[in-house]
């Protein structure tokens, strides 16, 4: 894998993201599969980017990367003034515990934990203080005070959704990273979600960075890129 | 994370998985795999240390120094410095006179410690029952044998004659501990106070005397004893434990805890197969946790540490509830059949409690943690999308330590080799065969499916797509099941073994001195009487004087010199058949080889042969009364000493002895309540000498009742751990098979379909698993029969087609009923989930 620690960023502007010729190659049955080529990305502190594109085209695998879940095979990027391609993946654990919060397509919220104690865990992890407070405060603000002591099974799709985005704020991260996430939700829950993913989004000055397939959704974000066989564009199809 | 909020962090999600039901299956294997190690442990602790300590009552003490001249100064103070306790017998033959009769009895002197262990039993009465006592012969009262009172005509309280002392028989001497293997001895016994031995003045240098030094006291103490008395033999002593005295007794304890080790062991091996299977589907599950902790900014060293954590310390709480409920169930069970066992019972021991403890870490840790490491190595995104990285070598190399950590308990606890060894060969026999078999049914399986009948095709495909896991539950229920059909056949066989050793039926009476002329009326007392009898023996008695023309004691070792068998009259006999119980090792029996062409022809009991070095063809000259007469070995016998019939030393052909004096002897059964029957026969016949054997008998029964006792129980406990452990592996797969019957149903299955795939997966998972378990209870029996039960190995032949069928329909029935839900739950509820 090839890293260059040494690489300089085009400026120190208001940049929260930035990339720099990332590549992403993976194995598949004994042969490289190209799955990013050449990706240049920079978004500002406060903006919202979504990553359109067909099935495959790579939008999940930028996500990852950009919230340092892997590393690209070639390339830099810097998330949250961190250059997190030259820290391990302990560094990056601390970068994400610090900056990033995330939304799931498929919700993952802790099954054996209930909706509130799903929205304490990264206060735990950060050691806060006031965990159960700002916990209580956060699901208040998703409208799901009176279901706190409630099991992820026992909340229908959206309400899953919204406890899952509570989770994502509660300690408000500098970055919210979203995968799809209104693609499990039915249209009307989905908009409602959404709805509450921007409001909050403004009320916080987070900067999000969605990837989805909605064109409602992506048309929602002030920046659009497309992913193309793995090469990004800005702007471009959001009706596919 | 500091270490601190590791363990905060970690406990509380500790707290939140159990109240949410997560932990249930894991902490319940845990606990019945420790409860039923520690309750095993325990109960054979304590139950073989008393049984052990008990079956040297038999003996008279936990060991006996033996010979023609007794423990020096230096050997006494040694006992006195390891604490044993110790007691001597002096024992002689001498002849007593009273009313002008004489007899010859053996005499035996004995202190005030004698008997260190088991008691004497006397009578106030002829044939009244008798009693335990406590005391000894006072100086002038002699215990005596009753045909000493028959013969001398005298009564209890009258005077006899004993060397230069006259002493009152006071009571009748029904029973001694340490009677041993001689017990039908045909000089009744005449026992003193050992103040009395010296005023006889019958002991002068050069006396043919018979000391017996007996030493008890704790076990290891015995063991160092016995190991320093044996570096300073002199010739003519000998060292003599339970297994020297009473083989039959020793063998029958002894293989009674190999098979105590060996259940310790089969649940050592359930706890590793309940652990292993629920232990992977626990950590599996924590799969996508880690990965979002990760995601949230948890380190990989803080999840290792979390996980850790809570696994140490689920260890800890189901150790200690697993030692709670194992020290319970042993407390409770021993309470229960209290009445039946010995009754100074061992304590429990800490080491249990320790070992249990310690299997519980090694278990859990050991079966969970490789799975958990595994997240170390993945990127959280590939974990998020279930796509994880094949099981890297480290974490087999952890499997196998951990397989090779139970193994060393095992080896440890049992501290038997053979038997760790066998239990491993099978559990490795099994992995083999359903590596094998497993894989090549799959292969055919996933061929065959689409031209399989409907009905069972969807049970067929479920195990195909499920082949990991249903190999892996396979294994679990084959090992479960081999360990349980080890412990029963085995069981059987030793139970068998030893009602064939003794039969209910076993002779508790002998019949000496019967002559010649009063055989024939003998017989029939005995047929109109309805006793069941064994044949009538002829014997001669005689002394075996040289060998080859070689004096004897020119002829065997120093050692040998002293033997018993030199120093006294034998008895012989004579017979055209081979007595049951005997088998010849070398030579022929008399119907098979030259018959003697008028020649006295010998068959020589084994051990004596080998002791005396007498082999085939050798010469033997014996002395009866004035007579000198030879004959000549023509075979070697192994005898069983322990069936309570007349056994001899050496048998000669018919017609060999017909110029000697000759008496008869027989045995038969009497129950307690036909022994009214003895006092018309002692009326009918003066002169037969009447030994009751009931005490003897009886002594052994116990010890094997006891150990057949502990067998069953164990056996029980054993196919419960067994059953529970079934359920804990089947439990493990609950969730996925919820969710797959919903989305079957939501794909419009009915819930027949649903019913008889079900039945077909079970079904075939335990004709699988009972073949498995079956062919390794076939290899670990192979090895233990023979080499630590001393069995006769035959294979099971009805358990190959019986267990697997058995299997098919109980893990079939079980795996139904568990997954009852599938059925009943409705698919939104279980699809939201």
């Amino acid at each position: 894998m090839f890293r260059n620690p040494n690489f300089k960023f085009m400026s120190d502007s208001e940049n929260i993201i930035e990339t720099v010729g990332v590549n992403k190659v993976v194995e598949v049955g004994g042969r490289p599969l190209q799955i990013l080529r050449d990706v240049h990305l920079s978004i500002q502190r406060g903006e919202s980017a979504a990553i359109v594109g067909v099935s495959g085209s790579g939008k999940s695998t930028l996500l990852g990367l950009l919230a340092g879940l892997d590393l690209p095979s070639s390339g830099s990027i810097r998330t949250a003034t961190h250059t997190i391609t030259s820290m391990d993946e302990d560094e990056r654990a601390e970068v994400r515990a610090k900056h990033v919060g995330f939304v799931f397509q498929s919700f993952q919220l802790m099954p054996n934990l209930t909706a509130l104690e799903n929205i304490m865990l990264p206060l735990e992890i950060l050691n806060r203080d006031d965990v159960d407070e700002t916990a209580r405060n956060a699901l208040a603000r998703v409208g799901l005070e009176q279901r706190g002591v409630h099991y992820p099974r026992q909340l229908s799709g959206g309400e899953q959704q919204r406890v899952a985005i509570a989770r994502a704020f509660v300690t408000e991260p500098d970055i919210l990273f979203a995968d799809e996430p209104t693609g499990n939700l039915d249209n009307k829950t989905g908009e409602r979600t959404a709805d509450l993913l921007f409001a909050m989004n403004d009320e916080r000055h987070t900067t999000l960075v969605l990837v989805t397939h909605s064109p409602n959704l992506a048309n929602r974000c002030r920046r659009t890129f497309t992913m193309t066989d793995g090469k990004l564009f800005e702007g471009g199809d959001t009706e596919e | 994370m500091s270490a601190y909020r590791q363990f905060r962090f970690a406990l509380r999600q500790l707290r939140r998985e159990w109240r949410a039901g997560e932990l249930y299956i894991l902490l319940l294997a845990l606990v019945v795999a420790i409860a039923s190690h520690t309750t095993i442990s325990h109960f054979t602790t304590r139950i073989s240390a008393a049984m052990a300590t008990n079956a040297n009552d038999v003996i008279g003490g936990d060991l006996a120094l033996v010979g023609s001249r007794p423990a020096d100064a230096e050997t006494l103070r040694q006992a006195e410095e390891l604490g044993l306790r110790r007691a001597r017998a002096v024992q002689f033959s001498s002849v007593i006179n009273a009313n002008d009769e004489i007899l010859l009895v053996g005499v035996k002197a004995v202190d005030d410690g004698y008997p260190l262990k088991g008691s004497l039993k006397v009578a106030d009465e002829l044939y009244a029952p008798a009693y335990t006592i406590k005391s000894r012969p006072a100086a002038g009262d002699a215990w005596v044998e009753n045909r000493v009172l028959s013969t001398l005509n005298i009564e209890l309280g009258d005077e006899f004659e004993l060397g230069g002392i006259r002493l009152i028989a006071r009571r009748i001497l029904a029973f001694e501990p340490d009677r041993g293997r001689n017990f039908y001895s045909f000089t009744p016994r005449v026992l003193i106070g050992a103040g009395d031995l010296a005023k006889t003045g019958i002991l002068q240098p050069g006396s043919r005397v018979w000391y017996r030094d007996m030493f008890a006291g704790a076990p290891q103490a015995i063991a160092q004893y016995r190991s320093w008395v044996e570096a300073r033999l002199l010739p003519g002593q000998e060292v003599r434990g339970l297994g020297d005295e009473r083989p039959e007794v020793a063998e029958a304890l002894d293989k009674g805890q190999q098979y105590m080790g060996l259940a310790s062991l089969v649940a050592l091996l359930l706890a590793a197969v309940a652990i292993a299977a629920s232990g992977r589907h626990y950590s599996e599950r924590h799969y996508n946790t880690s990965a979002l902790l990760r995601c949230m900014g948890c380190k990989q060293r803080d999840i290792v540490a979390i996980y850790l954590i809570q696994l140490l310390l689920l260890a800890l709480v189901g150790g200690l509830i697993g030692n709670a409920v194992g020290w319970l169930a042993q407390s409770g069970l021993l309470a229960v059949i209290a009445e039946l066992l010995p009754e100074n019972l061992a304590p429990a021991q800490w080491s249990t409690v320790r070992s249990g403890l310690i299997l519980a870490f090694i278990v859990l840790i050991g079966f969970t943690l490789p799975s958990v490491l595994r997240l170390k190595s993945v990127s959280p995104q590939r974990v998020l999308r279930n796509d994880l990285a094949p099981l890297p070598i480290s974490a087999w190399l952890t499997f196998g330590g951990t397989a090779g950590l139970v193994a060393a308990m095992m080896w440890y606890y049992t501290g038997n080799l053979t038997l760790t060894v066998g239990m491993i060969g099978g559990t490795l026999a099994v992995l083999a065969l359903a590596a094998v078999l497993l894989g090549g049914l799959f292969a055919v399986l996933n061929k065959l499916l689409p031209s399989l009948p409907v009905k069972i095709r969807a049970g067929a495909r479920n195990l195909v797509r499920r082949r990991r896991q249903a190999a892996i539950q396979a294994l679990a229920f084959g090992l479960t099941i081999m360990a349980m059909l080890v412990v029963v056949l085995i069981r059987t066989e030793l139970i068998g073994d030893w009602n064939r050793a003794i039969p209910a039926d076993a002779p508790n009476h002998f019949a000496l001195n019967i002559q010649k002329k009063e055989s024939a009326a003998y017989r029939a007392y005995l047929q109109e009487n309805q006793v069941t009898s064994g044949r009538l023996y002829p014997v001669v008695r005689g002394r075996l004087t040289r060998l080859n023309g070689k004096p004897m004691v020119e002829h065997v070792s120093k050692d040998e010199r002293h033997d018993d068998s030199l120093e006294r009259d034998l008895n012989l006999t004579w017979s055209a058949t081979l007595p049951p119980d005997n088998e010849i090792v070398s030579g022929q029996w008399f119907d098979g080889g030259d018959g003697g062409g008028g020649e006295a022809l010998a068959s020589v009991e084994a051990d004596l042969a080998e002791r005396l070095d007498i082999r085939l063809g050798d010469r033997l000259t014996l002395f009866t009364g004035e007579q000198e007469w030879q004959a000549r070995v023509s075979s070697i016998r192994s005898v069983q000493w322990d069936n309570f019939r007349p056994n001899f030393y050496l048998i000669f052909n018919p017609g060999s002895l017909d110029h000697l004096p000759t008496t008869w002897i027989n045995s038969f059964h009497l129950d307690d309540r036909d022994k009214g029957k003895l006092v018309g026969m002692v009326k009918q016949f003066p002169s037969i000498t009447l030994l009751e054997l009931d005490a003897i008998l009886n002594q052994v029964k116990r010890i094997i009742a006891q150990v057949t006792l502990a067998l069953e129980i164990i056996l029980g406990f054993v196919l419960a751990a067994g059953v529970v452990v079934t359920l804990a592996a089947l439990a493990a797969s609950m969730d996925e098979r919820l969710r797959e019957g919903a989305l079957l149903c939501t794909l419009g299955a009915e819930r027949a379909l649903l019913r008889r795939s079900q039945w077909g997966e079970f079904a075939t998972l335990g004709l699988l698993s009972g073949l498995f378990g079956v062919f390794g209870a076939e290899i670990v029996n192979i090895v233990l029969y023979h080499r630590v039960f001393a069995l006769d190995y035959a294979p099971a032949w009805w358990a190959w087609l019986g267990i697997p069928l058995a299997s098919a329909a109980l893990i079939g029935l079980i795996g139904v009923l568990g997954s009852r839900r599938v059925l009943r739950q409705s698919p939104v509820i279980t699809l939201r989930r």
